[in-house]
Protein backbone atom coordinates (compact mmCIF):
# COMPACT_ATOMS: atom_id res chain seq x y z
CA UNK A 1 0.00 0.00 0.00
CA UNK A 2 1.44 3.15 -1.14
CA UNK A 3 1.32 6.60 0.99
CA UNK A 4 -0.85 8.09 -1.34
CA UNK A 5 -3.43 5.32 -0.65
CA UNK A 6 -3.53 5.36 2.40
CA UNK A 7 -4.07 9.71 2.59
CA UNK A 8 -7.22 8.73 0.40
CA UNK A 9 -8.45 6.28 2.61
CA UNK A 10 -8.13 8.52 5.68
CA UNK A 11 -9.61 11.50 3.10
CA UNK A 12 -12.50 9.11 2.81
CA UNK A 13 -12.89 8.76 6.34
CA UNK A 14 -12.41 12.11 7.10
CA UNK A 15 -15.28 12.84 4.66
CA UNK A 16 -18.02 9.72 5.76
CA UNK A 17 -17.72 11.42 9.49
CA UNK A 18 -17.95 15.00 9.04
CA UNK A 19 -21.30 13.83 6.48
CA UNK A 20 -22.58 12.33 9.88
CA UNK A 21 -25.40 14.70 11.43
CA UNK A 22 -24.14 14.20 14.73
CA UNK A 23 -20.47 15.04 13.86
CA UNK A 24 -21.57 18.21 12.39
CA UNK A 25 -23.98 18.94 15.63
CA UNK A 26 -21.10 18.05 17.91
CA UNK A 27 -19.15 20.75 16.37
CA UNK A 28 -22.12 23.19 16.94
CA UNK A 29 -21.91 21.92 20.37
CA UNK A 30 -18.28 22.62 21.00
CA UNK A 31 -18.95 25.96 19.92
CA UNK A 32 -21.55 26.54 22.70
CA UNK A 33 -19.74 24.92 25.06
CA UNK A 34 -16.70 27.19 24.22
CA UNK A 35 -18.83 30.02 24.11
CA UNK A 36 -20.16 29.16 27.56
CA UNK A 37 -16.78 29.40 29.36
CA UNK A 38 -16.16 33.15 29.17
CA UNK A 39 -20.00 33.82 30.14
CA UNK A 40 -19.08 31.41 33.26
CA UNK A 41 -15.97 33.52 34.30
CA UNK A 42 -18.49 37.10 33.33
CA UNK A 43 -21.10 35.68 35.54
CA UNK A 44 -18.62 34.53 38.78
CA UNK A 45 -17.20 37.63 38.69
CA UNK A 46 -20.12 39.28 39.37
CA UNK A 47 -21.68 36.74 41.87
CA UNK A 48 -20.39 37.06 45.46
CA UNK A 49 -18.66 34.23 46.48
CA UNK A 50 -16.73 33.47 49.45
CA UNK A 51 -14.52 30.65 50.50
CA UNK A 52 -12.63 31.09 53.62
CA UNK A 53 -14.24 34.34 54.34
CA UNK A 54 -12.74 35.80 51.43
CA UNK A 55 -14.01 36.79 48.18
CA UNK A 56 -13.24 34.59 45.16
CA UNK A 57 -14.98 36.29 43.20
CA UNK A 58 -12.96 39.75 43.55
CA UNK A 59 -9.69 37.65 42.69
CA UNK A 60 -10.70 36.04 39.10
CA UNK A 61 -8.81 37.45 36.24
CA UNK A 62 -10.54 38.62 33.74
CA UNK A 63 -8.65 38.63 30.38
CA UNK A 64 -9.20 37.02 27.44
CA UNK A 65 -7.01 33.93 27.97
CA UNK A 66 -8.82 33.42 30.83
CA UNK A 67 -11.87 33.48 29.26
CA UNK A 68 -10.67 30.75 26.70
CA UNK A 69 -9.14 28.51 29.59
CA UNK A 70 -12.74 28.47 31.25
CA UNK A 71 -14.12 27.52 27.98
CA UNK A 72 -11.77 24.39 28.19
CA UNK A 73 -12.05 23.34 32.14
CA UNK A 74 -16.20 23.39 31.08
CA UNK A 75 -15.29 21.08 28.27
CA UNK A 76 -13.32 18.87 29.99
CA UNK A 77 -15.25 18.76 33.39
CA UNK A 78 -18.55 18.80 31.24
CA UNK A 79 -17.03 15.55 29.25
CA UNK A 80 -19.97 16.22 27.06
CA UNK A 81 -17.32 16.39 23.82
CA UNK A 82 -15.70 12.81 25.19
CA UNK A 83 -19.52 11.25 25.21
CA UNK A 84 -19.49 12.09 21.31
CA UNK A 85 -16.22 11.14 20.70
CA UNK A 86 -17.55 7.63 22.03
CA UNK A 87 -20.57 7.38 19.88
CA UNK A 88 -18.92 8.43 17.05
CA UNK A 89 -16.07 6.22 17.54
CA UNK A 90 -18.91 3.61 17.83
CA UNK A 91 -20.35 4.77 15.02
CA UNK A 92 -17.73 4.38 12.53
CA UNK A 93 -16.62 1.03 13.76
CA UNK A 94 -19.21 -0.97 15.58
CA UNK A 95 -22.14 0.65 13.39
CA UNK A 96 -20.33 0.15 10.70
CA UNK A 97 -20.04 -3.81 11.45
CA UNK A 98 -23.92 -3.58 12.04
CA UNK A 99 -24.89 -2.09 9.12
CA UNK A 100 -22.15 -4.26 7.12
CA UNK A 101 -20.69 -1.15 5.14
CA UNK A 102 -17.54 -2.16 6.51
CA UNK A 103 -16.90 -5.26 4.58
CA UNK A 104 -17.05 -3.31 1.63
CA UNK A 105 -13.80 -1.47 2.48
CA UNK A 106 -11.99 -4.74 3.81
CA UNK A 107 -12.29 -6.50 0.59
CA UNK A 108 -10.70 -4.40 -1.34
CA UNK A 109 -6.41 -4.58 -1.91
CA UNK A 110 -5.90 -2.82 1.60
CA UNK A 111 -4.07 -4.31 4.45
CA UNK A 112 -6.61 -4.59 7.58
CA UNK A 113 -4.75 -1.90 9.64
CA UNK A 114 -5.15 0.53 7.19
CA UNK A 115 -8.98 0.61 8.08
CA UNK A 116 -9.29 1.03 11.42
CA UNK A 117 -6.06 3.43 11.80
CA UNK A 118 -7.84 5.72 9.30
CA UNK A 119 -11.03 5.93 11.11
CA UNK A 120 -9.20 6.64 13.93
CA UNK A 121 -7.05 9.49 12.18
CA UNK A 122 -10.34 10.95 10.98
CA UNK A 123 -11.81 10.79 14.77
CA UNK A 124 -8.30 13.11 15.44
CA UNK A 125 -9.34 15.54 12.52
CA UNK A 126 -12.83 16.04 14.18
CA UNK A 127 -11.09 16.67 17.66
CA UNK A 128 -8.73 18.76 16.40
CA UNK A 129 -11.65 20.62 14.30
CA UNK A 130 -13.83 20.88 17.93
CA UNK A 131 -10.78 22.18 19.92
CA UNK A 132 -10.31 25.03 16.54
CA UNK A 133 -13.80 25.42 17.10
CA UNK A 134 -13.50 26.14 20.29
CA UNK A 135 -10.68 28.15 20.14
CA UNK A 136 -12.17 30.58 17.87
CA UNK A 137 -15.36 30.88 19.22
CA UNK A 138 -14.42 31.10 23.20
CA UNK A 139 -11.38 32.97 21.71
CA UNK A 140 -13.22 35.63 20.38
CA UNK A 141 -16.23 36.22 22.61
CA UNK A 142 -13.20 36.36 25.55
CA UNK A 143 -11.33 38.97 23.87
CA UNK A 144 -14.44 40.89 22.93
CA UNK A 145 -15.69 40.86 26.54
CA UNK A 146 -12.26 40.94 28.70
CA UNK A 147 -9.72 42.43 25.69
CA UNK A 148 -6.88 40.44 24.71
CA UNK A 149 -4.85 40.36 27.71
CA UNK A 150 -3.43 37.43 30.26
CA UNK A 151 -1.25 34.50 29.45
CA UNK A 152 -2.27 32.60 26.07
CA UNK A 153 0.58 29.68 26.26
CA UNK A 154 -1.35 28.73 29.40
CA UNK A 155 -4.94 27.82 27.51
CA UNK A 156 -2.61 27.04 24.17
CA UNK A 157 -0.92 24.13 26.05
CA UNK A 158 -4.39 22.98 27.49
CA UNK A 159 -5.89 22.97 24.43
CA UNK A 160 -3.27 20.65 23.10
CA UNK A 161 -2.99 18.47 26.00
CA UNK A 162 -6.86 18.05 25.39
CA UNK A 163 -6.16 16.92 21.86
CA UNK A 164 -3.46 14.40 23.04
CA UNK A 165 -6.10 12.70 26.01
CA UNK A 166 -9.07 13.00 23.33
CA UNK A 167 -7.30 11.12 21.01
CA UNK A 168 -5.76 8.54 23.54
CA UNK A 169 -9.45 7.89 24.40
CA UNK A 170 -10.84 7.56 20.82
CA UNK A 171 -8.09 5.04 20.31
CA UNK A 172 -9.31 3.33 23.24
CA UNK A 173 -12.66 3.42 22.55
CA UNK A 174 -11.54 2.59 19.01
CA UNK A 175 -10.29 -1.42 20.02
CA UNK A 176 -13.36 -1.96 22.18
CA UNK A 177 -15.43 -1.39 19.35
CA UNK A 178 -13.49 -3.60 16.91
CA UNK A 179 -13.56 -6.29 20.06
CA UNK A 180 -16.92 -5.91 20.56
CA UNK A 181 -18.33 -4.49 17.20
CA UNK A 182 -21.44 -3.71 18.64
CA UNK A 183 -22.37 -0.10 19.55
CA UNK A 184 -24.31 -0.92 22.91
CA UNK A 185 -21.18 -3.05 23.38
CA UNK A 186 -19.12 -0.45 22.84
CA UNK A 187 -20.38 2.14 25.06
CA UNK A 188 -20.85 -0.60 27.73
CA UNK A 189 -16.89 -1.54 27.32
CA UNK A 190 -16.05 1.97 27.65
CA UNK A 191 -18.39 2.82 31.18
CA UNK A 192 -16.54 -0.91 32.43
CA UNK A 193 -13.78 0.50 31.77
CA UNK A 194 -14.07 3.95 33.68
CA UNK A 195 -15.49 2.16 36.64
CA UNK A 196 -12.56 -0.15 36.87
CA UNK A 197 -10.20 2.63 36.10
CA UNK A 198 -12.09 4.99 38.92
CA UNK A 199 -11.76 2.21 41.15
CA UNK A 200 -8.63 0.94 40.95
CA UNK A 201 -7.28 4.06 40.98
CA UNK A 202 -9.27 4.39 44.67
CA UNK A 203 -7.83 1.24 45.86
CA UNK A 204 -4.33 1.81 44.85
CA UNK B 1 -9.05 -18.50 -9.89
CA UNK B 2 -6.73 -21.17 -8.44
CA UNK B 3 -7.96 -22.70 -5.15
CA UNK B 4 -6.26 -25.39 -3.48
CA UNK B 5 -6.87 -27.28 -0.43
CA UNK B 6 -9.16 -24.21 1.03
CA UNK B 7 -9.91 -25.14 4.45
CA UNK B 8 -11.44 -23.47 6.98
CA UNK B 9 -13.01 -25.02 10.45
CA UNK B 10 -15.37 -23.60 13.49
CA UNK B 11 -14.73 -25.00 16.79
CA UNK B 12 -14.26 -28.92 15.55
CA UNK B 13 -16.78 -28.48 12.51
CA UNK B 14 -15.19 -28.31 9.12
CA UNK B 15 -17.15 -25.48 7.08
CA UNK B 16 -14.77 -25.96 4.13
CA UNK B 17 -12.68 -29.09 3.84
CA UNK B 18 -10.03 -29.10 1.39
CA UNK B 19 -11.43 -27.08 -1.02
CA UNK B 20 -10.14 -27.10 -4.71
CA UNK B 21 -11.92 -25.37 -7.54
CA UNK B 22 -10.90 -24.20 -10.67
CA UNK B 23 -12.46 -20.71 -12.59
CA UNK B 24 -11.05 -20.38 -16.27
CA UNK B 25 -10.23 -17.08 -18.00
CA UNK B 26 -14.26 -15.77 -19.54
CA UNK B 27 -15.90 -18.68 -17.50
CA UNK B 28 -19.34 -17.76 -16.01
CA UNK B 29 -19.05 -20.55 -12.81
CA UNK B 30 -21.91 -21.05 -10.63
CA UNK B 31 -20.54 -22.23 -7.21
CA UNK B 32 -23.71 -24.19 -5.69
CA UNK B 33 -24.53 -26.18 -2.87
CA UNK B 34 -27.21 -27.11 -0.54
CA UNK B 35 -27.49 -24.11 3.02
CA UNK B 36 -24.81 -24.72 5.42
CA UNK B 37 -22.18 -25.95 2.47
CA UNK B 38 -19.68 -23.95 2.74
CA UNK B 39 -20.32 -21.62 0.05
CA UNK B 40 -20.29 -18.41 1.99
CA UNK B 41 -17.06 -18.98 3.95
CA UNK B 42 -15.34 -20.36 0.56
CA UNK B 43 -16.25 -16.98 -1.00
CA UNK B 44 -15.03 -14.88 2.45
CA UNK B 45 -11.92 -17.16 2.69
CA UNK B 46 -11.20 -16.13 -1.08
CA UNK B 47 -11.93 -12.40 -0.48
CA UNK B 48 -9.87 -12.13 2.61
CA UNK B 49 -13.10 -11.28 4.95
CA UNK B 50 -11.86 -14.32 7.18
CA UNK B 51 -8.85 -16.49 7.96
CA UNK B 52 -7.89 -19.74 6.70
CA UNK B 53 -6.32 -22.33 7.64
CA UNK B 54 -4.77 -23.95 5.46
CA UNK B 55 -5.14 -23.53 1.05
CA UNK B 56 -3.91 -21.23 -1.14
CA UNK B 57 -5.73 -19.19 -3.67
CA UNK B 58 -4.31 -17.25 -6.45
CA UNK B 59 -6.31 -14.90 -8.78
CA UNK B 60 -4.66 -14.37 -12.18
CA UNK B 61 -1.24 -15.93 -10.39
CA UNK B 62 -1.09 -13.34 -7.80
CA UNK B 63 -1.91 -14.43 -3.86
CA UNK B 64 -2.66 -12.25 -1.02
CA UNK B 65 -3.78 -8.49 -0.87
CA UNK B 66 -2.70 -8.18 -4.33
CA UNK B 67 -4.90 -10.45 -5.76
CA UNK B 68 -7.88 -8.64 -4.62
CA UNK B 69 -7.00 -5.93 -7.44
CA UNK B 70 -8.17 -8.08 -9.93
CA UNK B 71 -11.48 -8.98 -7.88
CA UNK B 72 -14.63 -7.28 -7.57
CA UNK B 73 -17.82 -8.42 -5.56
CA UNK B 74 -21.20 -8.30 -4.06
CA UNK B 75 -20.88 -10.49 -1.03
CA UNK B 76 -24.75 -11.30 0.62
CA UNK B 77 -27.30 -8.31 0.49
CA UNK B 78 -25.33 -4.88 -0.73
CA UNK B 79 -24.46 -2.62 2.48
CA UNK B 80 -24.22 1.28 1.76
CA UNK B 81 -24.17 4.17 4.16
CA UNK B 82 -27.51 5.36 3.60
CA UNK B 83 -27.54 9.02 3.98
CA UNK B 84 -25.33 9.60 1.44
CA UNK B 85 -26.22 9.75 -2.40
CA UNK B 86 -24.84 7.00 -4.49
CA UNK B 87 -22.35 8.73 -6.13
CA UNK B 88 -20.94 9.83 -2.86
CA UNK B 89 -20.91 6.41 -1.94
CA UNK B 90 -19.05 4.94 -4.65
CA UNK B 91 -16.56 7.90 -4.38
CA UNK B 92 -15.67 6.31 -0.93
CA UNK B 93 -15.49 3.33 -2.25
CA UNK B 94 -13.09 4.48 -4.94
CA UNK B 95 -10.64 5.69 -2.27
CA UNK B 96 -10.31 2.33 -0.55
CA UNK B 97 -9.97 0.46 -3.80
CA UNK B 98 -7.12 2.94 -4.99
CA UNK B 99 -8.84 4.02 -8.09
CA UNK B 100 -7.17 6.62 -10.07
CA UNK B 101 -9.21 9.38 -11.21
CA UNK B 102 -12.50 8.30 -9.00
CA UNK B 103 -14.77 11.03 -10.13
CA UNK B 104 -14.79 10.06 -13.86
CA UNK B 105 -14.61 6.44 -12.90
CA UNK B 106 -17.39 6.45 -10.89
CA UNK B 107 -19.50 7.95 -13.54
CA UNK B 108 -18.72 5.35 -16.10
CA UNK B 109 -19.64 2.89 -14.04
CA UNK B 110 -23.12 4.43 -12.65
CA UNK B 111 -23.48 5.19 -16.70
CA UNK B 112 -22.99 1.55 -17.12
CA UNK B 113 -25.63 0.11 -14.77
CA UNK B 114 -27.97 2.94 -15.60
CA UNK B 115 -28.25 4.78 -12.26
CA UNK B 116 -26.97 7.98 -13.51
CA UNK B 117 -30.01 9.57 -13.54
CA UNK B 118 -30.58 8.45 -9.95
CA UNK B 119 -26.87 9.10 -8.86
CA UNK B 120 -27.38 12.34 -6.65
CA UNK B 121 -30.66 10.79 -4.67
CA UNK B 122 -29.72 9.16 -1.10
CA UNK B 123 -28.55 5.44 -1.58
CA UNK B 124 -31.40 4.96 1.29
CA UNK B 125 -33.91 5.36 -1.09
CA UNK B 126 -33.48 3.08 -3.48
CA UNK B 127 -34.83 0.01 -4.50
CA UNK B 128 -33.37 -3.72 -3.86
CA UNK B 129 -33.19 -3.72 -7.67
CA UNK B 130 -31.46 -0.06 -8.13
CA UNK B 131 -29.11 -1.38 -4.64
CA UNK B 132 -27.69 -4.38 -6.40
CA UNK B 133 -27.24 -2.16 -9.40
CA UNK B 134 -25.51 0.01 -7.50
CA UNK B 135 -23.35 -3.09 -5.93
CA UNK B 136 -22.45 -3.86 -9.68
CA UNK B 137 -21.16 -0.60 -9.87
CA UNK B 138 -19.47 -0.50 -7.07
CA UNK B 139 -17.77 -3.77 -7.71
CA UNK B 140 -16.99 -2.41 -11.27
CA UNK B 141 -14.75 0.45 -10.17
CA UNK B 142 -11.89 -1.36 -9.98
CA UNK B 143 -12.23 -2.57 -13.54
CA UNK B 144 -11.87 -6.07 -12.25
CA UNK B 145 -10.90 -9.28 -14.31
CA UNK B 146 -12.72 -11.49 -11.96
CA UNK B 147 -16.32 -10.56 -10.29
CA UNK B 148 -17.12 -12.72 -7.37
CA UNK B 149 -20.76 -12.49 -6.85
CA UNK B 150 -22.69 -14.29 -3.87
CA UNK B 151 -26.84 -14.50 -4.34
CA UNK B 152 -27.10 -11.35 -6.85
CA UNK B 153 -30.87 -11.98 -7.35
CA UNK B 154 -31.46 -12.61 -3.88
CA UNK B 155 -34.64 -11.18 -3.01
CA UNK B 156 -35.42 -9.39 -6.23
CA UNK B 157 -39.06 -9.56 -8.11
CA UNK B 158 -38.99 -11.15 -11.48
CA UNK B 159 -38.24 -7.81 -13.55
CA UNK B 160 -34.99 -6.76 -11.02
CA UNK B 161 -33.47 -10.96 -11.17
CA UNK B 162 -34.00 -10.73 -15.25
CA UNK B 163 -32.07 -7.45 -15.12
CA UNK B 164 -29.51 -8.86 -13.11
CA UNK B 165 -29.16 -11.92 -15.35
CA UNK B 166 -29.04 -10.08 -18.44
CA UNK B 167 -26.57 -8.02 -16.67
CA UNK B 168 -23.96 -10.42 -15.53
CA UNK B 169 -24.42 -12.06 -19.08
CA UNK B 170 -23.07 -9.02 -20.33
CA UNK B 171 -20.16 -8.48 -18.13
CA UNK B 172 -18.86 -11.58 -19.45
CA UNK B 173 -19.54 -11.48 -22.92
CA UNK B 174 -18.91 -7.53 -23.49
CA UNK B 175 -16.88 -6.72 -20.97
CA UNK B 176 -14.80 -10.07 -20.94
CA UNK B 177 -14.98 -10.29 -17.01
CA UNK B 178 -14.83 -14.06 -15.69
CA UNK B 179 -17.34 -14.44 -13.28
CA UNK B 180 -17.88 -16.73 -10.50
CA UNK B 181 -21.97 -16.76 -9.13
CA UNK B 182 -22.97 -18.68 -5.84
CA UNK B 183 -26.66 -19.44 -5.80
CA UNK B 184 -29.65 -21.28 -4.90
CA UNK B 185 -31.47 -20.70 -8.41
CA UNK B 186 -30.58 -23.74 -9.93
CA UNK B 187 -32.16 -23.08 -13.21
CA UNK B 188 -30.87 -19.61 -13.43
CA UNK B 189 -27.16 -21.02 -13.17
CA UNK B 190 -28.20 -23.29 -15.62
CA UNK B 191 -29.40 -20.38 -17.93
CA UNK B 192 -26.63 -18.50 -17.33
CA UNK B 193 -22.73 -20.29 -16.54
CA UNK B 194 -21.19 -22.49 -18.44
CA UNK B 195 -19.16 -24.10 -15.71
CA UNK B 196 -20.47 -25.28 -11.91
CA UNK B 197 -18.87 -26.24 -8.49
CA UNK B 198 -21.25 -28.26 -6.38
CA UNK B 199 -20.16 -28.15 -2.62
CA UNK B 200 -21.61 -30.16 -0.25
CA UNK B 201 -20.32 -30.45 3.75
CA UNK B 202 -17.36 -27.89 2.46
CA UNK B 203 -15.90 -30.62 0.02
CA UNK B 204 -16.56 -30.59 -3.74
CA UNK B 205 -18.68 -32.92 -5.11
CA UNK B 206 -18.49 -32.32 -8.55
CA UNK B 207 -16.81 -29.51 -10.77
CA UNK B 208 -17.43 -28.97 -14.51
CA UNK B 209 -19.03 -28.01 -18.02
CA UNK B 210 -22.84 -27.95 -17.45
CA UNK B 211 -23.64 -29.35 -20.57
CA UNK B 212 -21.66 -32.72 -19.49
CA UNK B 213 -22.93 -32.51 -16.36
CA UNK B 214 -26.54 -32.51 -17.56
CA UNK B 215 -26.09 -35.03 -20.33
CA UNK B 216 -24.39 -37.33 -17.88
CA UNK B 217 -24.22 -41.23 -19.28
CA UNK B 218 -26.11 -43.57 -21.11
CA UNK B 219 -27.05 -45.31 -17.59
CA UNK B 220 -28.83 -41.55 -16.80
CA UNK B 221 -30.66 -41.37 -19.63
CA UNK B 222 -34.43 -41.10 -18.81
CA UNK B 223 -37.42 -41.47 -21.83
CA UNK B 224 -41.47 -40.67 -21.23
CA UNK B 225 -43.34 -42.77 -23.80
CA UNK B 226 -46.88 -42.25 -24.66
CA UNK B 227 -48.94 -45.64 -25.23
CA UNK B 228 -52.57 -46.46 -24.90
CA UNK B 229 -51.23 -50.15 -23.66
CA UNK B 230 -48.94 -49.73 -20.74
CA UNK B 231 -48.62 -53.47 -19.49
CA UNK B 232 -47.43 -54.59 -23.52
CA UNK B 233 -44.59 -51.47 -22.69
CA UNK B 234 -43.77 -53.29 -19.02
CA UNK B 235 -43.26 -56.29 -20.78
CA UNK B 236 -41.27 -55.34 -23.72
CA UNK B 237 -39.05 -53.44 -21.47
CA UNK B 238 -38.23 -56.75 -19.25
CA UNK B 239 -35.70 -58.23 -22.16
CA UNK B 240 -33.81 -55.19 -22.51
CA UNK B 241 -30.59 -55.14 -20.02
CA UNK B 242 -31.18 -52.26 -17.45
CA UNK B 243 -33.67 -51.08 -18.62
CA UNK B 244 -37.14 -50.02 -15.90
CA UNK B 245 -40.24 -48.02 -15.39
CA UNK B 246 -39.58 -45.54 -13.56
CA UNK B 247 -43.38 -44.28 -13.04
CA UNK B 248 -46.11 -41.73 -14.68
CA UNK B 249 -44.45 -39.00 -16.31
CA UNK B 250 -45.88 -35.29 -18.29
CA UNK B 251 -48.91 -35.76 -19.67
CA UNK B 252 -49.77 -39.41 -18.66
CA UNK B 253 -46.85 -40.49 -20.29
CA UNK B 254 -44.73 -43.10 -18.84
CA UNK B 255 -41.07 -42.63 -17.39
CA UNK B 256 -38.53 -45.30 -18.40
CA UNK B 257 -34.82 -45.45 -18.18
CA UNK B 258 -34.06 -47.16 -21.67
CA UNK B 259 -30.95 -49.21 -19.44
CA UNK B 260 -28.30 -50.84 -22.47
CA UNK B 261 -30.49 -49.61 -25.62
CA UNK B 262 -30.01 -45.64 -26.89
CA UNK B 263 -33.19 -44.22 -27.47
CA UNK B 264 -33.54 -45.08 -31.06
CA UNK B 265 -32.70 -48.65 -30.19
CA UNK B 266 -35.45 -48.32 -27.52
CA UNK B 267 -38.10 -46.95 -29.98
CA UNK B 268 -36.95 -49.63 -32.73
CA UNK B 269 -37.57 -52.80 -30.08
CA UNK B 270 -40.84 -51.26 -28.66
CA UNK B 271 -42.24 -51.26 -32.04
CA UNK B 272 -40.77 -54.64 -32.82
CA UNK B 273 -42.53 -55.44 -29.55
CA UNK B 274 -45.54 -54.63 -31.05
CA UNK B 275 -46.48 -51.62 -28.50
CA UNK B 276 -48.01 -49.01 -29.88
CA UNK B 277 -45.69 -46.17 -29.33
CA UNK B 278 -47.63 -42.56 -29.88
CA UNK B 279 -45.17 -40.49 -28.17
CA UNK B 280 -41.05 -40.59 -27.32
CA UNK B 281 -39.59 -38.18 -25.28
CA UNK B 282 -35.80 -38.46 -24.15
CA UNK B 283 -35.99 -36.34 -21.30
CA UNK B 284 -32.67 -33.91 -20.59
CA UNK B 285 -31.62 -33.83 -16.82
CA UNK B 286 -31.55 -30.40 -15.68
CA UNK B 287 -28.66 -29.28 -12.61
CA UNK B 288 -31.50 -29.69 -10.38
CA UNK B 289 -31.62 -32.84 -10.78
CA UNK B 290 -28.05 -33.09 -11.10
CA UNK B 291 -27.38 -31.20 -7.74
CA UNK B 292 -29.80 -33.60 -5.99
CA UNK B 293 -28.00 -36.89 -7.04
CA UNK B 294 -24.83 -35.19 -5.69
CA UNK B 295 -26.12 -33.76 -2.51
CA UNK B 296 -28.56 -36.49 -1.37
Amino acid sequence: MTPRHFLEIWRAEIAKLFSRTSARAGLVLAALVAIAGPLFLFMASRADIQMNGQSVSSGLELSGAMGLQWALELRNNSQILRALILMLVALSVAGEYRARTIREDLIRPVPRWAVPLSKWLAVDVWILASLVVAWVFGGLLSTIAFGAGGTWSQPLLGYGATFLTDAGFAALVLMIAVLSRSVAGTIAGVFVYLILDTVLGWAL
Amino acid sequence: MEVRGLTRSYGHRKAVDALDLTVRVGDVYGFLGPNGAGKTTAMRCILGLIRRDAGEIAIFGDKGVSARRHVGAIVESPAFHEWLSGHRNLVLSAAYAGVENPRAEVDRVLERVGLAERAADRAGTYSLGMKQRLAIARALLTRPRLMLLDEPTNGLDPRGMHEIREFIRSLALHDGITVFISSHLLAEVQQICNRVGIIQDGRLRAEGYVKELVSGDVSSLVVEIGTPEPDKLSTALEGVDGAEVLGPGESGRIRVRPGALEPAALNAHLVQAGVPVEAFVPIQRSLEDVFLELTQ
